[in-house]
């Protein structure tokens, strides 16, 4: 569904991705795991467009989306939930979901995906005129998921969802990401949560200073203590 | 209910407000008072107008002064009568100066000319973020100043150009007013000011989430234009003689020191701020010549209306940055009152009971 060929960012004359391919198969939750500095939130702002890929392509559903601009590709059914939440603190709830149907014009349709997951997070039904900032943290994380899911993505790249999260909201969060994963939905999520990242995944990519150090299944970084250690900082001692 | 009528309803109470100003003025006012007010209306035509695209970008506009003197010259240039025009600019190019047409022409002509302006002017402000973007509208106001006062041929450079049919009245400047308010309150509340805002408060979530913020920005910045062509039209059309420097630094502080007073978040903050700021200038006015006050002859101040302007600029900058307003709209504010005293009622009525029982 995904397909990145040598894709590199620079922020002038510092490389902070270097030739990274890598794919993500329909239907596949993908963990993007690496150390703090990695490049990891540059590579997925890059697939989207918020900055620019400086060379290689990225390719989604087969079409070259490299220069393509952000409201298109989320048009074409690839949305980024970007790091630290980042709800529109002046605003409502009600009024955050719908900007995440910026892009869709169906008004019906739009209707009925808010419903969808409002039924999913019943939090945010509960919280719906109230203005976000009056949010906890993980609830905030809610909103932002679902507000990147009312513009009906077939791919949702999730950037830290955890990120300054209490542990037992992070389950929560992970739970509704697996619940997601059984909708059929397609997602790339990028963690610094290594261990609980791979439960869920089914492919991993571990990204370390820009270069990818490793690629494939979950269960194998999970179980290769020397990948675990080097890299994530989790291993058995 | 849809967004036009619900946007009529809740603009009401400011529309009356308008309405009542001018018939009081009209029905009591001396001359005077009535160019007073007609000058309010001119300003606030111009805060909507700015507050269009800073409420909605969060930038600031130090240009929009430009637009105001682009729809007035345009007017100016149709509309003056011929025998005028060959004593005014005999030398205007593109045979202007054997150009004359009526009002309604001149004034859609205007405003298509700021709105092309406008729009030409925006495609590359839209694409500036923050400081960048705000530098250029200054740019933008001193090249069109410079542009008034040395392109002699057709706008008579530095000198004023008068003769102008004076053919608007104050119900003119209500009218305009209203059409303004209604336009500033319509975008806040469309789908795409509510993107807009929301890039402001956020400009990467936005972005993340595919609104298109050039575009909408682009979009902000030519209606507000139109707009402050409006303001624009007002003025030529009444005082019927205009110079450039009347669309210069004084227009741009006063309009930009009226819009931040309020809150330029809001459509309502635009209306306080234009409010207070036009009734303590007047005051502060009758003040600069040194009246006699309850028997105490107070000294002539000059310059203390610039004075009063500063340091109100200063006070809200420091105590209220958000505005007098906050941001918020009258009906917003009204709605929080309601829930507080509903509130604090249900709390002394849960209280009640407790009481009796102990």
């Amino acid at each position: 569904m995904l397909q990145l060929t040598d894709v590199s960012v620079s922020y002038g004359p510092i490389q902070a991705v270097r030739n990274v391919s890598a794919t993500v198969e329909q239907g596949e939750i993908v963990a993007l795991l690496g150390p703090n500095g990695a490049g990891k939130t540059s590579l997925v702002s890059s697939i989207v467009g918020i900055i620019p890929v400086s060379s290689g392509s990225v390719g989604f559903d087969g079409e070259d989306i490299t220069r393509t601009p952000v409201e298109s590709i989320v048009r074409k059914g690839l949305t980024l939930t970007p790091e630290g939440r980042r709800v529109f603190a002046g605003l409502s709830v009600a009024e955050n979901l719908r900007l995440g149907a910026s892009t869709q014009s169906d008004r019906a349709a739009v209707e009925e995906t808010l419903e969808t997951y409002l039924e999913m997070f019943p939090i945010l039904r509960e919280r719906y005129h109230q203005t976000a900032t009056t949010l906890s943290g993980g609830e905030q994380q809610m909103l932002a998921i679902a507000r990147s899911l009312m513009s009906r993505p077939r791919m949702l790249m999730l950037d830290e969802p955890s990120l300054g999260l209490a542990p037992r909201v992070v389950e929560r969060i992970f739970e509704h990401i697996v619940e997601l994963k059984q909708s059929g939905l397609t997602m790339l999520v990028v963690e610094q949560n290594a261990t609980e990242a791979l439960a869920f995944a089914d492919r991993a990519y571990v990204l370390a200073s820009g270069k990818l150090v490793f690629e494939g299944a979950a269960s194998e970084l999970a179980s290769s203590d020397r990948l675990m250690e080097a890299y994530l900082g989790t291993g058995v001692d | 209910m849809g967004l036009v009528s619900a946007t009529l309803l809740r603009s009401l109470a400011p529309i009356c407000l308008l309405i009542a100003i001018a018939g009081l003025v009209m029905s009591i006012g001396e001359p005077y008072q009535i160019r007073v007010a007609y000058i309010f209306f001119i300003n606030l035509t111009a805060v909507f107008a700015l507050q269009i695209y800073m409420g909605g970008t969060g930038h600031a506009s130090f240009g929009h002064a430009a637009f105001q003197g682009i729809a007035a010259y345009s007017v100016a240039i149709l509309m003056t009568p011929l025998a005028l025009k060959r004593l005014l600019i005999p030398d205007a190019p593109f045979g202007l100066a054997a150009v004359h047409l009526g009002a309604v022409p001149s004034i859609l002509i205007a405003l298509v000319l700021t709105g092309v302006i406008a729009y030409i002017v925006g495609l590359a402000i839209s694409r500036l973020g923050g400081v960048a973007a705000e530098i250029a509208t200054l740019a933008f106001l001193v090249i069109v100043h410079v542009i008034f006062t040395n392109w002699i041929e057709l706008f008579r450079g530095p000198r004023a150009f008068y003769g102008i049919p004076s053919i608007s009245n104050l119900y003119w400047g209500l009218g305009a007013a209203i059409i303004a308010l209604l336009i500033a309150k319509l975008f806040r509340d469309s789908p795409y000011g509510v993107q807009l805002r929301a890039a402001s408060d956020n400009l990467l979530a936005a972005r993340a989430m595919g609104v298109p913020v050039e575009r909408l920005r682009l979009l902000a910045w030519t209606l507000s234009g139109i707009v402050m062509g409006m303001a624009g039209i007002l003025l030529a059309t009444y005082l019927g003689t205009i110079a450039p420097s009347s669309f210069y630094f004084n227009q741009t502080f006063l309009i930009m020191a009226m819009l931040l007073l309020g809150g330029m978040r809001s459509v309502s903050g635009a209306l306080c701020g234009t409010l207070v700021i036009s009734i303590g200038s007047e005051l502060t006015r009758s003040l600069e010549s040194g009246p006699v006050i309850a028997g105490i002859d107070l000294p002539a101040m000059f310059g203390l209306t610039g004075f009063f302007l500063g340091a109100i600029i200063v006070l809200v900058m420091s105590f209220r940055r958000e505005g007098l307003l906050g941001g918020e709209e009258f009906e917003d504010l009204f709605r929080q009152w309601k829930l507080k005293r509903k509130s604090a009622a249900d709390e002394t009525s849960a209280d009640a009971p407790a009481k009796q029982e102990a």
